[in-house]
């Protein structure tokens, strides 16, 4: 009964959300108070009813209910329990339900939390967000639906693809809709401020939290995402351009820049019609993604998603929204108020700038992952549009961008001193002149760019910080009263500080990876020894195991520095037999941030020796720990007083007003 | 009973709690946009002496600025006093009532209506706790854990051929047909040939090929022949061999000789029926088990007769060969499951018109006409109505008498 009851649920939630997608919108049409407040009860219900179907889907999972042809298909009664929970998530049918609750999640969100909203907005925004829920819900029920069920049920499930068996299906799938769908929000703020055809003051304050969440969970589940497939795909890469990786990719460009614009917008009523346009495309790009990822257009590492019928349906979906949205900002985008007037030197400049630059990337991410689909579609030619494409479009547009990420928070608003900014980086241009004349020293002179890489990387990590301590004036005012004036600095500052100090912090492990990798694979018997960075790597043994699910062969090396042994790496090849798939579970050893990463090929003919690949990763945990930091800034930017101000005296100038009237 | 009283009952709650606010008479007025712009700008002010103090703006720009949201300012607390004048207007009662009553009915109507379309309300849970409770064998039975010690058993020991012996047909009935084939051949090499240990791996085979009766599989079906004439299992699928690559004259000889030799309740009986029936259209004789319930259920040959192998097969027919072995209950979940995996096969990839009319046929010899006709619906919808795949499913449909009622009449 369970299983029908969360059907049921879900069935529900559509009509709830078809009703909310019609009543506040009359509501905020005509003013109605009353018809606007469902949209709130609405709202919250619509996530309770899907909260409910999900928690009926992971009982199934849980208790191996076989009846449920999804459960099937994508479990096994001996998987550990965390999988089984996890499994939920780790297929086409129930990561698109863990998509929808998080779409109504979010709308709850601003049904509980909006009170300080301008009633008609709310309304609106509400209705644009049921419209979103209500497409998606269809989609669900209608072809991908998780709660079809199989009767009798069969003894043993097919067990969920094994690359999937790992605690990063935990993490990951949640982290990246959390962003994917949190940037719906930033769209049906969009969307209801373009059918009321004007943008309330409040408009502003409200997008830039909302972005700035959708941004810090995108930012960790990239992050996470990246870190998963460098350790579970045993290639020693945290990168690979795969369409699937830039497909969440493309949104947080895009929504880095939406940030950085609503920034402008909130501060200085600038940008609006900007700021809109932004906001559609981010959302877009991640429509995009989840069409790219869900249709099966794509085969790639990620080849758990796969169904071409349902391709047909989310294409209908993309296009009734992105192209809806986009007709409607042509239709509208004339008749809204502009905003504040600023130089081209400013911190305004810095961040239209910064947008140029973002969306311009956005943009060649876009053309690299679509062209080659695009050319499949037409020519029947199948190409693959790699790291060189990348590098080089993708690169060079990085490059000055991050060369001026250090000057925006040091220009003034409305119009700002280059020259004076550019003095006050004396400290940052020296560090990255001292990176740049290292690295040329260690190499000899032979590694130019490289040497350049670093001094980039050490150029962002003291330029961010010059304006923390600048801003505390510790060299003017002395270290007492600059502490406690950095204290009272709002927390956003720290936010800007800590997210482009995580960016530094990134870039340096990914140049310093890129630079000072090293890499040995050759075949290896038991007791025999290579040498790597230094240290001495020797084959002890390999053994045959058993895991719950899987069998393993574990082989054992231990490392040696100097001759002493300082670490004991296990490296092993997992079958399992319900799919019949092997994986490699790579063998990582982290000393400070860097890595010594393990990973085994196939056994030799003779079965006496076997395929052995081990990289040294100079830095390499930094680029996730940069990715780490960048989040931590938004939390902390989140944090800020600020963002809260909205109506907080509503009442006492109701009051005011009804007096002198 | 209690799962459409739970419905109800949460139907019910979201309803009226949506309605409720509409029934509450008359409005609150709405609070105005203007009021929200007041504060913000005034926030914003705020800020701006903020940023002048820690030197994020010059004093020259802050002044402008300041002018600048003082003329926002002004502008919005006028819109809201003009405006606050015209506040608290609301609409009128019939029009809360419309979308209360608007909700009251869209609300539930629609949600059980699209449930019957999709939902099995009579459909009870089965986790695995459950299913495995009315097993026999003891307390504490539990397939895998004693399969897995079976195989640690084997791992230390390989050359116990009682121990692959046993494990042999487990694998088969857990879905794991490479294991099966495995423990078979370990079987065979130490406990010498017989004819259910060449059959059960001529079965294990074939249901690696998914269903198909491969050369390799024959052979061993041929052997197990050899030792035992009268071994049945093997009869039946040589036979489906005969029916699957068309030698219809060999697969009605085949087909004919098995029904005869075996029993009145013999599992295979309605697939052997159907095979016969298949091969004598084939030859263009008139079927001749009429009597046979099932047997014109898939008593057609395929629309597809040119394209050679696709004939007559499935893991329909390799499971009711499968489970000759198996008790009454296991035998029907391992049934079950085949058709399952072909269903789910299908729903990844629905273009396969051969692949839907082998689920439908299943369906109909199994006697499952509801989901026949599910299936039958879901295979119409996966291709455009006027396509060929189209036609040819619905001529399918016709052959074997089934229609999904209200979509067999509106076509």
């Amino acid at each position: 009964m369970i299983v029908e009851i969360g059907h049921f649920a879900l069935v529900l939630s559509l009509s709830v959300a078809l009703v909310q997608s019609v009543l506040p919108l009359i509501g905020a049409r005509t003013g109605d108070q009353r018809l606007m407040e469902t949209g709130t009860i609405a709202a919250t219900g619509g996530f309770v009813l899907i909260a409910i179907a999900f928690a009926s889907l992971m009982t199934s999972y849980v208790t191996s209910d076989f009846s449920v042809l999804n459960v099937f298909q994508n479990s096994n009664s001996q998987q550990p329990l965390l999988y089984k929970f996890t499994s939920t998530w780790g297929n086409h049918e129930g990561s698109m339900l863990l998509w929808v609750l998080i779409l109504a999640f979010f709308g709850s969100l601003v049904a509980l939390f909006g009170r300080d909203l301008p009633a008609t907005l709310k309304a609106n925004v509400l209705s644009v967000q049921a419209w979103i829920l209500t497409a998606f819900l269809f989609f669900i029920l209608l072809t991908s639906n998780p709660f079809e069920r199989l009767d009798p049920a069969p003894m043993e499930g097919q067990d969920l693809n094994p690359i999937l068996q790992d605690i990063g299906l935990a993490i990951h799938p949640p982290l990246l809709y959390l962003g994917y769908v949190g940037f719906s929000i930033a769209f049906s703020f969009a969307i209801a401020a373009l059918i009321d055809g004007r943008i309330d003051a409040a408009w502003a304050r409200w997008i830039r939290p909302w972005t700035l969440i959708a941004w810090i969970f995108l930012t960790l589940g990239i992050a996470m995402g990246s870190y998963w497939a460098y350790y579970e795909l045993g290639w020693g890469g945290w990168w690979f351009w795969d369409p699937v990786e830039n497909a969440s990719f493309m949104p947080w460009l895009a929504g880095t820049a939406l940030l950085h614009s609503a920034l402008v917008m909130e501060k200085r009523a600038a940008l609006k019609i900007w700021t809109i346009l932004l906001a559609i495309l981010t959302f877009s790009l991640s429509l995009l993604g989840t069409f790219l990822v869900r249709s099966g257009v794509l085969t790639s590492v990620h080849a758990f998603a796969t169904d071409p019928t349902r391709g047909v349906f989310i294409l209908c979906i993309l296009c009734l929204f992105i192209g809806g949205a986009l007709f409607l900002f042509a239709l509208r985008a004339q008749s809204l108020e502009g905003g504040g007037l600023f130089a081209p030197i400013s911190r305004e400049g810095a961040l239209v700038f910064n947008n140029l630059f973002l969306t311009t990337a956005a943009a060649t991410v876009l053309v690299g992952t679509l062209y080659p689909l695009f050319l499949e579609v037409v020519a029947g030619k199948k190409i693959s549009v790699g790291a060189p494409f990348f590098d080089l479009t993708f690169g060079p547009l990085m490059v000055p961008l991050l060369f001026a990420v250090p000057f925006g928070p040091l220009l003034g608003w409305k119009r700002g001193d280059l020259l004076g900014a550019a003095q006050r980086l004396y400290f940052a241009a020296g560090c990255a002149l001292a990176a740049l004349v290292c690295v040329l020293a260690f190499t000899g002179g032979t590694r130019v760019l490289t040497a350049f890489g670093f001094a980039l990387a050490f150029w962002l990590l003291a330029g961010s910080l010059t304006d923390l301590f600048l801003k505390a004036a510790f060299i003017k005012a002395g270290w007492r009263t600059g502490l406690s004036r950095l204290l009272g600095l709002p927390r956003s500052a720290f936010g800007t500080t800590l997210a482009h100090f995580g960016l530094g912090v990134t870039l340096l492990g990914i140049v310093s990876v890129s630079s000072f990798q090293q890499e040995v694979i050759t075949t290896m018997a038991p007791g025999k020894t290579i040498e790597i960075a230094g240290y001495t790597l020797s084959f002890d043994r390999i053994d045959q195991r058993a895991g719950p699910n899987f069998e393993a062969q574990a082989a054992t090396f231990s490392v040696r520095s100097g001759g002493v042994e300082v670490a004991r790496i296990e490296s092993s090849k997992r079958f399992f037999p319900a799919r019949q798939m092997t994986t490699t579970e790579s063998g990582i050893w982290t000393t400070w941030f860097s890595q010594l990463y393990l990973s085994l090929g196939d056994p030799s003919e003779d079965k006496q020796s076997i395929v052995v690949r081990a990289w040294w990763k100079p830095l390499v945990t930094l680029i996730w720990v940069g990715a780490l930091i960048m989040g931590i800034g938004g939390m902390v930017s989140l944090a800020d007083r600020r963002l809260r101000v909205g109506a907080p005296t509503r009442s006492r100038q109701r009051a005011a007003l009804a007096a002198g009237a | 009973m209690i799962f459409w009283i739970v419905a109800a009952a949460m139907t019910a709650v979201v309803t009226l709690a949506i309605v409720w606010p509409l029934l509450r008479g008359k409005g609150g007025s709405a609070d105005l946009a203007a009021e929200h712009d007041v504060e913000v700008y005034a926030a914003q002010l705020r800020e701006l002496e903020g940023d002048r103090d820690r030197g994020a703006i010059a004093e020259a720009e802050a002044a402008s600025a300041r002018a600048e949201i003082g003329r926002r300012l002004l502008r919005a607390s006028e819109r809201a006093q003009a405006s606050s004048a015209a506040s608290g207007r609301s609409l009128g009662r019939p029009i809360a009532l419309a979308a209360s009553l608007f909700t009251a009915i869209a609300v539930p109507v629609l949600a059980f209506v699209l449930y019957h379309e999709v939902g099995d309300p009579k459909l009870p849970d089965q986790p695995l706790a459950f299913r495995e409770q009315p097993k026999p064998q003891g307390d504490d039975f539990d397939l895998a854990s004693l399969v897995q010690k079976a195989e640690a058993r084997l791992k230390t020991n390989p050359e116990d051929g009682n121990g692959w012996e046993v494990l042999a047909p487990i694998y088969l009935r857990m879905n794991r047909p490479a294991d099966a084939v495995t423990a078979y051949r370990k079987a065979i090499e130490l406990n010498g040939p017989s004819a259910s240990r060449f059959g059960g791996l001529g079965e294990a085979i074939t249901e690696t090929a998914s269903g198909e009766v491969t050369d390799t599989a024959k052979a061993a079906f041929e052997r197990a022949l050899q030792l035992n004439p009268s071994y049945l299992p093997a009869k039946f699928f040589l036979a489906l061999d005969a029916s699957q690559e068309q030698r219809a004259g060999d697969a009605e000889t085949r087909w004919s000789e098995l029904i005869s030799q075996s029993p009145k309740n013999a599992p295979w009986l309605q697939i052997a029926q159907a095979g016969l029936a298949d091969a004598q259209q084939r030859l263009g004789k008139p079927a001749a088990s009429a009597s046979a319930p099932a047997a014109p259920a898939a008593g057609k040959p395929d629309e597809s007769a040119g394209e050679g192998t696709d004939g007559f097969k499935g893991p329909d027919a390799a499971a009711m060969a499968a489970a000759s072995e198996m008790s009454a209950g296991d035998r029907q979940s391992m049934i079950e499951g085949m058709v399952a995996n072909l269903a789910a096969r299908l729903k990844d990839n629905p273009d396969d018109v051969e692949g839907w009319k082998r689920l439908i046929r299943s369906y109909t010899v199994l006697g499952k006409t509801e989901e026949a006709k599910t299936a039958l619906g879901e295979a119409r919808r996966s291709f455009p109505a006027d396509s060929a795949a189209a036609r040819e499913i619905a001529a399918f449909a016709d052959e074997i008498g089934l229609t999904t009622g209200a979509e067999a009449t509106s076509r």
